[in-house]
């Protein structure tokens, strides 16, 4: 389906031919996918396509039925957990806000895979807290209940937890889903920050395809439980994959911004416009 | 060795100096509070070992404690008084802990094992095999074990479509709970007389035949099961807290972990259960006092036990003499105080909507 033509790139993380399934039911089959080493990297699909999924078997959540995630070339069946834990760190939708708990509280329980008995709160804990909480723009409200916060500060918080975990490979579960569209924007920028400047792999479900044609490296578009394609946006993103895959009919267009694809729907109530030949082109 | 120390908002951190790899956050108020509750729980119990047929003073009481005093007094408050007052301690401790331990798997304030009918299950087996077969220590923890086991399973099964963070759990452990109460009744009835007073007794939760010959080896074994139960799970619970999701790509085998906790909750409260049978309440209370009191959020092990042991040994002494004359059992006093807690709790849950 997709033969690169170019050397593939490194991927730490991979899933070789797996086969996920919940209580015998087939979620997806013989899936294999590479995550580039320090990309952002974006899985879109529309509702129940097995996103979650395919992110819950990549952390270990879920063990395949068949075939391997790797992990360094390891199969992270036979990790131990904690070391696991140090190298892939992953935000769920199912996370739990304890009642009444503070930011600090919070985030400092991201650090348990750096401990032992003995060593309970190193100098490195300390300064990862510290950290994770100046790259999230939350130092201010450490001593705030956690279920006090607006939405987009308690996600913050919640990123600034899996961020003290420090593992290079960063896993995330719809993050913007339920913020508005500005806290949406301003979450995404912090991941591509974290992904250029601390040179960390992020790999997100995301729903909004423009957004994630302005932010990903690198595309997977899954579909009922197959691959449909991965690669970077420019070239994953066509009209023939918009109709097949999410039923819309779309023009593509450059994004004015960075020059990558940007995609304008053509439904409009019960018409739908014609494709449009020439669009105007837009003021940089 | 000497240690750094600092404090980092309200926790004392202290830190081996040099490479060593050692150090260690104390929640200076969780252990502030936990220091206190047991101070009064020391002061509760001095207050039970002085009071009774025979008053004695503080002075007395110590005396008779490091083998100095009277035979008399030595009799009444080393071999009568101090197994009781030493079981309301261990005991509480041990219902505080798996309260928190059954509230954690459950996610639910409410879940304790009073509320999901583990208690009364436990309770209704016990009453069965001393009407049945004999009131032996290891018979009953059998029967109450297996009865707890039994009706936590139904009550996990019937709330199954609600899951046990909601309010279905709830109802049908009230629900179950009556019914437990009803069977309990028609054993009691259908019983020999004196068996069934004994067997009354032990249904209403009691410390009043405790003694070291007959309970010692259940609070042995409790203390050190609560201590072991505290020491394994203390580090792993707050992040199970995050959702089971969370915890796992933390580094925590979550199935495993629950496994931990429910053989956890199920032995203190049936080891319990066994010694002086069915103490409601105090499993469901003393966890929400333990952390309101930390001020800490999510479970607390250690103030829920020393809140649990003070709120059973307060109780205790209560039973003992708030009537003259008349020894009653502890658990009438829990579940006095208890019913009127729970319904609180329920309302303020309601209003809040959690449930």
């Amino acid at each position: 389906m997709n033969t690169p033509a170019r050397p593939s790139p490194a991927t730490s993380l991979r899933a070789d031919d797996i086969t996920m399934a919940y209580d015998g039911r087939v979620i997806g089959d013989h899936l294999s996918v590479g995550i580039p080493d320090g990309e952002f990297t974006v899985i879109l699909g529309p509702n129940a396509c097995g996103k979650s999924t395919l992110l819950r078997s990549l952390s270990r959540l879920l063990k395949p039925r068949e075939g391997t995630v790797y992990l360094d070339g390891k199969d992270i069946h036979r990790m131990r957990a904690k070391d696991l834990a140090t190298r892939l760190g992953l935000l769920p939708q199912s996370a739990v806000t304890p009642a009444g708990i503070p930011v600090l509280d919070l985030v400092r329980r991201g650090r348990y895979p750096h401990q032992s008995v003995l060593s309970r709160w190193s100098r490195e804990d300390e300064h990862s807290v510290r950290r994770a909480l100046e790259q999230t723009g939350i130092t201010e409200l450490t001593t705030r209940p956690v279920d006090e916060l607006s939405g987009g500060q308690r996600q913050r918080a919640w990123v600034a937890m899996a961020l003290a975990q420090e593992s290079p490979i960063l896993l995330l579960d719809e993050p913007t889903t339920f913020l508005d569209v500005s806290h949406q924007i301003s979450l995404l920028d912090l991941f591509a920050d974290l992904n250029r400047t601390a040179g960390r792999t992020i790999v997100a479900v995301l729903h909004d395809i423009n957004h994630a044609a302005r932010y990903a490296g690198h595309l997977i578009v899954m579909s009922a439980g197959r691959i449909v394609a991965q690669g970077p946006p420019a070239e994953v993103l066509t009209t023939e994959l918009l109709a097949d895959v999410f039923d819309i009919q779309a023009t593509i267009i450059e994004d004015p911004v960075n020059g990558g694809p940007h995609i304008i729907t053509r439904h409009q109530g019960r018409h739908t416009a014609p494709a449009v030949p020439h669009l105007r082109k837009v003021a940089p | 060795m000497t240690a750094w120390m600092s404090t980092d908002q309200g926790d004392l951190i202290v830190r081996a100096p040099g490479r060593v790899r050692i150090s260690a956050r104390v929640p200076v108020r969780s252990v502030a509070v936990c220091a206190a509750l047991l101070a009064l729980t020391a002061a509760v119990t001095v207050a039970a070992l002085m009071l009774g047929k025979v008053t004695y003073s503080p002075a007395e009481v110590l005396r008779a404690l490091t083998g100095n005093g009277t035979r008399v007094s030595e009799l009444f408050v080393v071999r009568w008084r101090l197994p009781r007052a030493v079981a309301a301690v261990v005991l509480g401790a041990m219902l505080g802990v798996a309260g928190a331990l059954f509230q954690c798997i459950t996610r639910n304030p409410l879940g304790s094992p009073d509320v999901i009918g583990f208690t009364a299950g436990a309770s209704a087996g016990g009453v069965a095999v001393i009407t049945f077969v004999g009131s032996g220590l290891a018979a009953v923890t059998g029967g109450a074990l297996a009865g707890g086991l039994v009706v936590t399973v139904l009550v996990v099964l019937l709330s199954r479509g609600g899951g046990t963070a909601g309010f279905r759990l709830v109802i049908v452990g009230i629900g179950l709970n009556a019914m437990l109460v009803a069977l309990e009744t028609y054993l009691y009835l259908v019983a020999d007389s004196d068996i069934s007073q004994i067997a009354a007794v032990w249904g209403a939760g009691t410390l009043n035949a405790v003694s070291f010959s007959h309970t010692g080896p259940a609070l042995l074994v409790g203390a050190v099961a609560t201590l072991v139960v505290c020491a394994g799970l203390q580090r792993a619970l707050p992040l199970f807290d995050l959702g089971e999701d969370v915890a796992a790509a933390l580094g925590v085998r979550p199935a495993r972990l629950r496994l931990l906790l429910v053989l956890g909750g199920v032995v203190l409260v049936a080891v319990v259960t066994a010694a002086a049978g069915p103490i409601s309440f105090v499993a469901l209370a003393a966890p929400h006092v333990g952390r309101r009191l930390a001020g800490a959020s999510g479970t607390a092990l250690a103030p829920a036990a020393c809140a649990g042991a003070l709120i059973l040994a307060s109780a205790d002494l209560v039973a003992q003499h708030a009537v003259p004359g008349v020894a009653l059992p502890v658990g009438v006093v829990t579940v006095a105080v208890g019913g009127l807690y729970l319904l609180t709790l329920l309302v303020r849950e309601n209003r809040k909507g959690t449930l």
